[in-house]
């Protein structure tokens, strides 16, 4: 494939491309590079933490056995479906991914209708990701015990959902990490959803069109990706192994 | 940026056929998180999972994000600094695995890792053990419970391993039992010999 060409206008005067891109986006790229290595190290430090505990002799929790509420399934028929719902928010982020990277080719082409369509089914998309991490957290905090026996306090001393510091699944490190994987990840969706609003909302006023160039929805595109990414991440390490 | 209209629907192609390949990644990795179970297959089980997850995130860097079409020296620029997490990687998982056994040698681990008897229990035989030696008659009562006290240590550190270790050294418990009364015998025999020696 040909190298991708600069739009001369997104370019500042006098810049000589060096990395041939535009300044915004080579800083986007450096801001995920930084970026990705904050989501390494608490991903790495979650295994770290996880070798500790089963080396000790104490027993990790089953992501298998924790995620396994499904809406309506659970609700309307008491049926578990072990990780399906985390398979549904994966595949929903992808599925946004894939709209942005579409306003970014309509972008290319300063096509405003098709940038300012796909942009809206991103942030629907981020925002119905987000929806679905708001059940997930509500479920995990809640626990089995409400569901389960009727009663929530029917078993006095036993240990029910999860906080910072105590949690039925396992050890409290567990609960601790994806409080804030999970809750880093989510903070990344929402401003990135805040984001893709602005820009879909400069898109419709005809910022960009003006502008002469779309440059500002690829660097978008670029964090929203990246958002993806690390969920794919996430899912592997957190829910899958 | 002479993007035709030819040119995007070659771009939009390469989109859905990409978008095609992570769903179907996605899937497989279902199927075999069900499929594969046992505690065998789960190294194994990891090793696809990691292959998978870096194959899906090549093709969201290269394709959604474009890096394949950036020039050679960016995508160096971008992709050098991750050998140090390869470090970071080994490194964390090696103290991981040496935090975890210094926190059960020391008996600073969970309650569910060491049993409260383990503690006790050889205590109790030292109490015993001291009477024991100077009446012989009490040396059968003796030899019943130092086997008691050996197979219930052996179970309590099987409780400690890994699952897979258990059956073994349980295995193991039962050979040395008829063993390690004997050794006892001989010692508690043995000690107060040297007792009277030194008295004398």
């Amino acid at each position: 494939m040909s190298h991708a060409t600069v739009d001369p206008k997104a370019l500042i005067e006098g810049e000589r491309p060096i990395f041939n891109t535009s300044y915004g986006k080579l800083m986007m790229w450096f801001f995920l590079v930084s970026d990705a290595f904050t989501f390494s190290s608490l991903l790495i430090a979650y295994g770290s933490i996880r070798i500790r505990s089963i080396t000790a002799g104490i027993p990790w929790a089953n992501p298998e056995k924790v995620f396994t509420h499904f809406p309506v399934l659970h609700e309307a028929f008491h049926i578990d479906a072990p990780l399906a719902f985390v398979g549904l928010m994966t595949f929903i982020l992808i599925v946004s991914s894939v709209t942005m990277v579409l306003a970014v080719e309509a972008g290319h082409r300063k096509s405003k209708d098709e940038v300012a369509k796909w942009m809206l089914w991103t942030v629907l998309g981020g925002a119905t990701f987000l929806a679905c991490q708001a059940y997930e957290w509500y479920h995990f905090i809640s626990g089995s015990c409400h569901s389960a026996h009727g009663g929530a306090h029917e078993v006095v001393n036993a240990l029910c959902g999860a906080n910072l510091i105590h949690n039925e699944y396992g050890p409290p490190a567990f609960a601790d990490f994806f409080f804030f994987v999970t809750g880093f990840h989510g903070t990344h969706v929402f401003s990135g959803v805040l984001i893709n609003l602005i820009i879909y909302l400069n898109v419709e006023a005809g910022t960009y069109e003006k502008r002469g160039h779309y440059d500002m929805v690829e660097k978008v595109g670029l964090y929203w990706h990246f958002v993806d990414l690390v969920w794919v991440f996430v899912f592997t390490f957190f829910y899958l192994v | 940026m002479a993007h035709t209209a030819d040119n995007g629907a070659a771009a939009r192609k390469n989109i859905y056929r990409t978008t095609a390949i992570l769903a179907a990644i996605t899937t497989l990795e279902f199927i075999i998180a069900f499929g594969m179970t046992g505690e065998s297959m789960y190294a194994i089980k990891v090793a696809i999972f990691v292959l998978l997850t870096i194959v899906k995130a090549y093709y969201i860097v290269a394709i959604f994000m474009h890096l394949g079409d950036e020039v050679k020296r960016l995508i160096w620029a971008i992709g050098i600094p991750f050998a140090f997490l390869v470090w970071l990687l080994i490194a964390m998982g090696k103290e991981g695995n040496s935090y975890g056994h210094l926190t059960t040698f020391k008996g600073n681990a969970q309650p569910q890792a060491i049993p409260v008897e383990k503690t006790h229990e050889p205590v109790k035989h030292d109490e015993h053990a001291a009477p024991a030696t100077e009446e012989k008659h009490d040396s059968t009562e003796h030899k019943q419970h130092a086997t008691d006290t050996i197979k219930h240590e052996a179970k309590s550190e099987a409780k400690t391993a890994p699952a897979k270790e258990v059956k073994k050294e349980e295995a193991k418990a039962d050979k040395k039992a008829p063993e390690a009364p004997a050794k006892k015998e001989a010692q508690s025999k043995a000690a107060p010999a040297k007792v009277e020696t030194k008295k004398k």
